[in-house]
């Protein structure tokens, strides 16, 4: 496994990860996800976790759908999903989010 | 060759200006930095090897990249010898330590290295170093371009030389380098008789606001080739999720044209402090140390370091993808 996607992995996290209570590592997992789900949504892309920890299923709106292995490379995959650069700075995503659904 | 976690081995940066005085401290400040057992690797403009050897750097953790700078001239050689470095056991060094010439723009070198996925898989970044001559003709308490330029990506400052000054040249340049980059931690070098001597002066503080860069000394603002370099810091809420943060890191760094060089983070929780540490399109894993906050609940900092960053765009990102309770760190 490359060093970038441990950041995303079980062992990866490092000791930190490894000594953290269950209820810690929900907590993470809870907002790492959250957070997942707020940029790709902004791009029309879903994600589910796979049970492997740190392998995602990506899919588009037109049900095209895409595995990857580690958070470093879920970008890069879910730009060629998207059909566009995933830009979390982006103003136009930034103004549709603060002025909400 | 598999690529595991442990063979990951910290790289450390020197730069700063020719004959400031990074040779004569290299074996003191890897020791103050937490190197055991360095290896070096030395680049001169000039093609002399013969000063290295006597700042007392063994010969067998040496490697001499003469006749160019490596930030323009020679970089495709330091990564051919960093490629070939990172093959070596453990047992034949702890770290590496590459000693730009005098010339060297850190912020390139910063760029291109970052640009190597296998070195950037196998070393980390720990510290970039400038060394800031203070017995240079600059102004007191007046730092130039490439210093500021420099000290925006640095994470240490050596101020060199400064038995060569008065305590209060000595105290303004502090004060010029502490305001360019507060969370900068600030050593001095000094010889004492027929021994070089490196000590600390002021920890940064990832906690302090940024201020606007200093005035430059006058005569020098023309020079200002990187001016767009910038720190930006925030304040990141006790609890704030490290494993959010380095998701959103991770898109930021590869965010297309995002001109982001470095970020650093640490975040307090419940147990102690969590830092994170990126460069390139990489953010490492955590690391984190244990202790007990008591009753208080500190905020953390997040340093984002590149070129031609909006602080209102990296906000209101922070906010919509990490956390709503993330502001702009006030001076």
């Amino acid at each position: 496994m490359c060093r970038g996607c441990e950041v995303d992995s079980g062992p990866g996290r490092g000791e930190i990860w490894a000594n953290a209570t269950q209820d810690e590592k929900a907590f993470q997992r809870n907002s790492q996800s959250a957070t997942m789900t707020r940029i790709l949504g902004a791009y029309g892309i879903t994600f589910r976790e796979l049970s492997a920890g740190d392998t995602f299923l990506l899919t588009n709106r037109t049900g095209g759908s895409t595995i990857v292995a580690g958070i470093h490379h879920v970008w890069a995959s879910a730009a060629k999903l998207a059909g566009t650069e995933i830009n979390v700075l982006d103003n136009h995503i930034l103004l549709s989010l603060e002025e909400g659904p | 060759m598999t690529v595991t976690g442990s063979l990951t081995r910290p790289l450390i940066i020197l730069t700063g200006d020719l004959g400031s005085g990074k040779t004569s401290g290299l074996p003191f400040l890897a020791e103050q930095l937490g190197s055991q057992m360095p290896y070096f690797v030395v680049n001169e403009v000039g093609a002399s090897d013969r000063f290295v050897g006597a700042f007392g750097i063994p010969r067998s953790r040496l490697s001499l990249l003469p006749g160019g700078c490596v930030c323009c001239v020679k970089p495709e050689e330091l990564i051919a010898l960093l490629n070939d470095l990172v093959e070596r056991p453990h047992s034949e060094f702890d770290s590496l330590i590459v000693e730009t010439s005098g010339l060297a723009d850190p912020a390139t070198i910063l760029q291109f290295l970052s640009s190597q996925l296998k070195l950037t898989h196998q070393l980390k970044i720990k510290s970039l170093v400038y060394f800031l001559d203070a017995g240079s003709d600059r102004d007191a308490g007046y730092l130039e371009s490439q210093d500021l330029t420099s000290l925006a990506v640095a994470d240490v400052c050596v101020i060199a030389k400064t038995d060569l000054v008065s305590q209060e040249t000595c105290d303004a340049l502090v004060e010029a380098v502490s305001a360019a980059n507060p969370t900068v931690d600030i050593f001095q070098q000094r010889r004492e008789g027929d021994k070089v001597v490196v000590g600390v002066i002021r920890t940064g503080e990832m906690g302090r606001a940024t201020r606007p860069l200093p005035t430059l000394a006058t005569g020098h603002a023309g020079a200002a080739d990187h001016s767009r370099v910038g720190v930006l810091n925030f304040e990141l809420p006790f609890g704030t999720s490290w494993l959010a943060l380095s998701t959103w890191l991770i898109a930021l760094l590869h965010t297309p044209e995002g001109g982001v060089l470095r970020v650093k983070a640490a975040i307090p929780y419940s147990r102690g402090w969590v830092t994170l540490n990126g460069v390139g399109t990489i953010v490492f894993p955590p690391d984190s140390s244990d202790f007990s906050h008591g009753h208080e609940r500190p905020l953390g900092t997040l340093v984002v370091i590149g070129n031609g960053l909006s602080q209102d765009h990296m906000l209101r990102s922070l906010r919509a993808f990490v956390s709503s309770d993330i502001t702009t760190m006030h001076a």
